[in-house]
């Protein structure tokens, strides 16, 4: 994917709940090579367009073009085989598996195997499988040593920060070609979380492309480079970091009308 | 201290301490139990004895094949017999005098086929039954596996009684007789069609008998013969099904598969999400289990010489869901242990115990009063006829007071108890020690 093609497509996206409308008509592209952030207010339908690119549920309307090619309405693992990877909003981490084992999961997706592999299990399948716990393992010193000497250590025992980073450690593991981050530092206090936005950084440098669903916005302003803002399931803004700052609807959508009447 | 910790959160388990995670003790139990169970039929001079052991080789697996779905892949499957029924039957019906096929007799190493029967050869049988098995777990789990919990468990019920009444009601019978390919020759001594008008596949309520032991073996020193009354041959044979299917069973565990099916039962989105294909992993859950199982129904109906319809309802699904649960959900010595307590508890225990108690009330009803009135009951209670009800009593014993089993698998066992009594204690001990400043 040359940089700068668009990666992600989203076409007139809709998702309808009953009678509401949580993503309405919603065009927005990634490129290859950015960090895109998706930011709104509670209930704006961040998490339903994630949810509607990974396969959760199929869009009411509209289309979800990855590399050009309509994924709208393919399951999870399909999508994620096409080179999608997430994480989730409340943590969901295999919690009794190791954590080299989340991450080995995570893996699944490159591993080339049969249920005859599995069970006789001939040299090339061992070597197959002694190559996913290499990377697994180069994966998790990527983002933090702690990681590293925890790996054995089942996941649910970890520290809230660090579950945060194996859970992005699991959808690292399948090198997708988009990484989509669920408002990766909910529940964070704010070193924790300026200190996991150096982790985006540092995996944006490694190459990966990110969307990203934000609430925190002083974090979002310091790593995207471009941001979408929803409001009522549609889009209201769109453009650098400095553009969307001084838009007035976004201003009136996080604060209301009448702070937006206040600094105009 | 957060390590030290860590280090010390062990579930508990029957044999206590941590030796049990060093990798030579185990090694070391496991050579002495293989051992011991290698020696048992020499050492045993006792025939019935011996036959009890082969019947408790066919529940270790069934239980390890129950295993797979229920502990591995975390699905309840209430209709498991139908799949040992299916692997019965294949057995008898592809080896046995059933089908009598044309006026000429072929025959190969590998099968006999003629007015005879069909004979497969006991070797090819093996995988055959196995395959068949897998192949309606297939059939079974595509349209089911998308349902979960406890409506994939009353789909599986009803699987698990549609299964008998089919080979039931596929049986000889009056009716209109159209295929005549199957039982050409059978015609005459024979009711050769069904109500709805299909040739007698199953023999129905007649059952299928003459179903064919294995052939003679002669292998260097090994000289088995199936065809006498000795049940030691049957023993090994069933001793080398059960090596060959852990061995299996082990490597799926810990291969990718294992890992897949782990990683559904903790979080099926997660999963779904790192790419595991859901109903794809779970339907060769259910194959591979139904597989195990055929293994058993054709070392059962071997043996027995005939299959009948009415040996595969609910009851027996429940009695092999017992074992699993009694032995610990996911382990697999400890399915293995909770299939020979069960069969021995069926097989012989309960008729000792019963006998015990009747000896001991006949003894006590002179006594006067109620005691006397007790033991005049208890001389000719039925206790051997009430083993539902004992089975039940396990059952709702072990929930209460070790619902991970007698051997538990670790990590199911941390599903089952995700904070153990022991380890809050544990914890607020290591608080104790911080504010004392111990340590």
């Amino acid at each position: 994917m040359p940089e700068g093609a668009p990666l992600l497509e989203t076409v007139g996206l809709t998702r309808v709940f009953g009678g509401l409308k949580a993503v309405d008509n919603l065009d927005f592209t990634v490129n290859a090579g950015e960090i895109v952030s998706l930011i709104g207010p509670n209930g704006a339908g961040k998490s339903t367009v994630f949810n509607l690119v990974s396969g959760i549920y199929p869009p009411t309307a509209g289309r979800v073009l990855f590399k050009g090619e309509n994924i709208s309405g393919l399951k999870p693992d399909r999508v994620e085989r096409r080179g999608i990877s997430r994480t989730f909003q409340t943590l969901r981490l295999f919690a009794n598996m190791t954590v080299l084992e989340n991450v080995l999961v995570g893996y699944h997706a490159r591993l080339h195997s049969n249920l005859f592999g599995d069970i006789i299990k001939p040299p090339w399948v061992a070597r197959a499988e002694r190559e996913a716990v290499a990377e697994a393992k180069r994966i998790l010193s990527l983002l933090s040593p702690r990681l590293v000497s925890h790996q054995d250590f089942r996941a649910s025992d970890l520290a809230y920060a660090d579950r945060r980073l194996l859970e992005l450690a699991r959808a690292m593991a399948s090198q997708p070609a988009l990484l989509m981050l669920d408002e990766p530092t909910a529940g964070m206090n704010p070193s924790e979380a300026v200190e996991f936005m150096e982790h985006i950084r540092h995996i944006h440098a490694q190459g990966f492309t990110i969307l990203l669903i934000e609430h925190n916005l002083s974090v979002v302003m310091g790593v995207s480079q471009r941001i979408t803002v929803l409001d009522y399931g549609t889009k209201i803004a769109e453009g650098t970091p400095d553009e969307v700052r001084r838009d007035e609807r976004v201003i009136e959508a996080y604060l209301g009308r009448k702070a937006a009447a206040a600094t105009a | 201290m957060a390590a030290l910790s860590l280090a010390r959160r062990r579930p508990r388990n029957l044999l206590g301490g941590e030796w049990r995670d060093n990798p030579w003790v185990r090694r070391a139990v496991v050579a002495l139990v293989v051992l011991l169970a290698f020696l048992y039929p020499i050492l045993d001079h006792s025939d019935p004895r011996v036959d009890t052991a082969y019947v408790a080789e066919i529940y270790i697996l069934l239980a390890l094949g129950l295993n797979i779905v229920v502990g591995f892949a975390g699905l309840l499957d209430l209709g498991y017999a139908a799949f040992f029924a299916i692997g019965a039957y294949t057995a008898a019906m592809l080896a046995s005098t059933h089908f009598s096929v044309g006026k000429s007799t072929i025959s190969n190493l590998l099968f006999t086929i003629g007015p005879g029967g069909i004979h497969l050869n006991f070797f090819v049988l093996i995988p055959c039954a196995a395959l068949v098995a897998a192949f309606f777990g297939l059939l079974f789990g595509a349209p089911t596996l998308r349902l979960r919990g406890d409506y994939l468990a009353i789909v599986t019920l009803g699987f698990g009684e549609i299964v008998p009444k089919v080979v039931e009601n596929l049986g000889g019978g009056s009716g209109l007789f159209l295929g005549r390919f199957v039982c050409h020759g059978a015609l005459h001594h024979r009711h050769c069609a069904n109500g709805i008008g299909i040739p007698d596949l199953t023999g129905g309520i007649n059952n299928i008998t003459g179903i064919d032991a294995p052939p003679n073996v002669n292998l260097l020193w090994i000289h088995w013969s199936w065809q006498t009354n000795n049940p030691r041959p049957w023993y090994y044979l069933g001793f080398v099904i059960i090596a060959i299917s852990v061995i299996i069973i082990t490597r799926l565990r810990d291969s990718r598969l294992g890992r897949c099916w782990v990683a559904i039962r903790e979080d099926e989105v997660a999963a779904a999400h790192a790419g595991v294909n859901i109903t794809g992993t779970r339907l060769t859950a259910f194959a591979l289990g139904a597989a195990f199982s055929g293994f058993g129904g054709l070392l059962y109906a071997s043996q027995l010489g005939t299959v009948s319809y009415d040996q595969f309802f609910f009851s027996v699904s429940v009695s092999i869901l017992v074992m699993v649960i009694l032995g610990g959900i996911g382990s697999i010595p400890g399915v293995m242990v909770g299939g020979v307590v069960i069969a021995y508890l069926s097989q012989t225990w309960l008729d000792t115990i019963s006998a015990k108690l009747n000896t001991l009330g006949s003894n006590i009803h002179h006594a006067p009063g109620p005691i006397g009135a007790f033991g005049t009951w208890l001389a000719t209670a039925p206790i051997s006829t009430a083993k539902p009800l004992i089975l039940g009593l396990i059952l709702v014993g072990m929930m209460l007071l070790r619902p991970q089993g007698l051997i538990p698998n670790r990590r199911r066992a941390r599903e089952l108890h995700p904070e153990t009594a022991s380890e809050a204690a544990e914890e607020n001990e290591e608080l104790w020690t911080v504010q004392t400043g111990e340590i």
